[in-house]
Parts: structure tokens; C-alpha cells; sequence
């Protein structure tokens, strides 16, 4: 489950987010799109969930829209701004 | 004086203190207000004291000279006589330095690290300021953006000057302090800012560098403005031989380059970011491609 980091700064500007990571010494902008996608990393959706979430609300070819958040979840992944966390077992 | 603390640098200091009063002083300049820090300088050269006293006019602050909070000493054995020359700061040697040329770089260095250090609770931003129609204009940027060349042909345009280094941002009312500080011109903008080469002419020989320093007052008589609030943020960049451009930046994108050209943050984190936020929802940002002075200008008169 991608999970956003902790320790980050966020403003959101006109529905875009600035990141602030302070232990690297780096800030992000991430644009319309990424900033969707990091918002739904909580830990409780896989990225198939946030695939299916997105298309319900915004429409589109869910085809295209996987393919635009699995590219923009392996930037986040990369910047250090989102982790992979197993599931929490359900018991 | 001021930074010196008990029982520990303090006796080590008073005794140079000491030393450096016995000494024969040529000039004494200043006070100069550079932000929150007031200066005064002596000199044991009189060269030097006469030169500074042509170039930091601009921060000359109404005080009496014994309202100066700290000192800079400036010690030039002279040729021949065993240099370096040494510079100190309230009785602490800053540097011995291999020529006078290099000693008033470092001193005119050291003054913008001490103007920095002298608002811990303001956003202090590597950027230049200018004032338009009672509004600031902020062109933050590396060095090599090209900050100094455009604050020296705005001012010439008509602008107000606030600094071309530091733009001290008073955080709860965002309102801009100035800091006209001399513009520090570097070599490879003398070919742009050809028609004021004759400005930098009365450095004395030994001080001569490969940067001009020049009183903004004398790109334009009555160019340093009072504080005031910004309206613009303008990222610029310098490329030799680009078509100057002018493009819209999204605030985000604009807080995030802001955040490379901090010099202070009062505060660090969430709060230090949403300042720096709120300061960007204040204003409409844009990146500006310098390709050459005019045009350059013109785009920014026009924002």
C-alpha cells in the first residue's frame, strides 16, 4: 500500500502541493495530477484502489488514468515522498 | 561590544579591542544601517576610508557615530610593510587577506553576512528588490541569474532601489525593509552595463577588483525606496544569446524555487513553509530568460 512519508511540510497552492523534506534538504512541487495522487497515498488504498477511485470520480479511460498514476506514483516513490507499506493484516 | 560573551571570548577580545584603539586610525566612516546591524569602519588607509565613504553612502544611517553597535577595522601595513591586511569585527579578526583588493571584498562580504545575521526573525531571501508604483518587485535568484544587472537597468529605467542581494520580508505584514546596499556589478556584466563603467572609476588603484560597487544613487539621483510590499516575484536567468522571455509560473512551482533562495526562515517546517506560501499567494509569479538588458526591462515594466 503506498503510504505518504512522514515528516514532510505541505502547503497546497490553486490545487497544487509544495513538499518540504527537510531531513534531505529538498522541496517539491508536484503539479495538478501528482498532487491527486500523493493526497490518496494514506495507507489504506493499493494503487489499483487509487486507479479506480480517480476514474469513478474524474472519468476517463481507466486504462489511461493507470497508466498516468503508476507513472506518477513511481516519481513520488523515487523522490522519497511516498513508501510502499505492506498491508496491515486484517487478523 | 556586541557578540562578545562573558568569561569566555570576551577577555581574549577586549585585549585586541585594546591593541586595535592604540593604533593610528586614518578614517573613521559610517555608521551604516545594513538592515537591523549598525556599523561604523576605520581605516588605517586613507585610500580606503575615502572610497568606502564615495560607496556606502546609500547605507548611511542618521545616527551619531556612538550609536554604532559594531566596529570593523580595517589594518593595511601598507606596501612593503608585511601584509596581509587584516580585518576585524568587533575586536575578532575576520581574515588576514593577501592584497587590499581582496580585504575589501571580504569586508563588503562580511557587512552582507552581518545585515543577514541582523533580522533572525525576518524572511531573509537571495534576491533583489526594486519598487514600482509603491509595490516591490522580487527577482530572487542564484548568483549568476543576472539580479544585479537588472536592478542597475530598472533603477536607470525608473525604479525604486531595495537591494540587489538581500530582500528582508517583514512575516506578518510581508512588507519589504530595504537594504540598498552598493550593486555589486561582476565582471561579466560590464559589457551590458558599459555606460557606467565611468561610475567605477575612483577606486584606488590597490582596492581594484573584478567587480564594480556602485551607489545606486548615482545610477539615479533619489532611486532608493522605503519599504514596501511585493507584488511580483520574477525568477530571472541569464543565458548569453537567448530571446528574452517572460512566462507565467504556477505558485507552487514559485514557492518551491523560493524555497532554494532562502537565507533566513524565522521558522522551520510546516510554519517556515506556509510563510513562504502565504507570501507567494500574494503575488503572481513568472520566470523571466534574460537574453538582454532592454528587453529584459521591458518585460518587467510591462508585468
Amino acid at each position: 500500500m503506498p503510504q505518504v512519508r512522514s515528516g514532510l511540510a505541505l502547503a497546497e497552492l490553486d490545487g497544487e502541493a509544495v513538499l518540504l523534506d527537510e531531513a534531505r534538504g529538498l522541496v517539491h512541487a508536484l503539479n495538478a495530477t501528482a498532487t491527486l495522487v500523493w493526497s490518496r497515498c494514506d495507507g489504506s488504498a493499493s494503487l489499483g484502489e487509487i486507479v479506480s477511485e480517480l476514474t469513478a470520480s474524474f472519468g476517463g479511460d481507466q486504462r489511461a488514468v493507470q497508466k498516468d498514476v503508476m507513472a506518477v506514483a513511481d516519481i513520488l516513490v523515487r523522490r522519497g515522498l511516498v513508501e510502499h507499506r505492506p498491508p496491515s493484516g486484517g487478523g | 561590544m556586541k557578540g562578545a560573551r562573558a568569561g569566555e571570548v570576551a577577555p581574549q577580545a577586549s585585549t585586541l579591542c585594546r591593541a586595535l584603539d592604540g593604533l593610528e586610525w586614518a578614517a573613521h566612516v559610517g555608521p551604516y544601517q545594513a538592515l537591523g546591524c549598525k556599523v561604523g569602519i576605520r581605516v588605517t588607509d586613507p585610500a580606503l576610508g575615502g572610497y568606502l565613504d564615495r560607496t556606502l553612502g546609500s547605507l548611511a544611517a542618521d545616527l551619531a557615530e556612538s550609536e554604532s553597535e559594531h566596529l570593523y577595522s580595517v589594518v593595511d601595513p601598507g606596501p612593503g610593510r608585511g601584509r596581509p591586511v587584516h580585518l576585524y569585527f568587533d575586536g575578532h579578526q575576520v581574515a588576514a587577506l593577501a592584497s587590499p583588493a581582496l580585504a575589501l571584498a571580504t569586508l563588503l562580504w562580511h557587512l552582507n553576512r552581518s545585515a543577514v545575521a541582523s533580522l533572525p526573525g525576518h524572511l531573509l531571501l537571495h534576491a533583489a528588490a526594486l519598487e514600482h508604483g509603491g509595490e516591490a518587485i522580487l527577482l530572487p535568484g542564484a548568483s549568476g541569474s543576472g539580479k544585479t544587472t537588472l536592478a542597475a537597468g530598472l533603477i536607470m529605467d525608473g525604479m525604486g532601489y531595495l537591494s540587489d542581494e538581500v530582500a528582508a520580508v517583514e512575516p506578518s505584514t510581508f512588507t519589504l525593509a530595504p537594504f540598498p546596499k552598493p550593486l555589486t556589478v561582476k565582471e561579466g556584466s560590464w559589457g551590458a552595463l558599459a555606460g557606467l563603467a565611468p561610475l567605477a572609476d575612483d577606486v584606488p588603484s590597490p582596492y581594484r577588483e573584478r567587480q564594480w560597487h556602485l551607489d545606486p544613487r548615482r545610477l539615479r539621483p533619489g532611486s532608493i525606496a522605503g519599504p514596501c510590499r511585493p507584488r511580483l516575484i520574477v525568477f530571472p536567468s541569464y543565458r548569453a544569446g537567448a530571446v528574452t522571455k517572460v512566462n507565467p509560473l504556477g505558485r507552487a512551482e514559485a514557492v518551491a524555487l523560493l524555497a532554494t533562495q532562502v537565507f533566513t526562515l524565522p521558522d522551520a517546517g510546516q510554519r517556515g513553509l506556509e510563510l513562504l506560501a502565504d507570501l507567494v499567494r500574494t503575488c503572481d509569479a513568472f520566470t523571466l530568460v534574460v537574453g538582454d538588458l532592454e528587453g529584459a526591462c521591458a518585460a518587467l515594466r510591462s508585468l
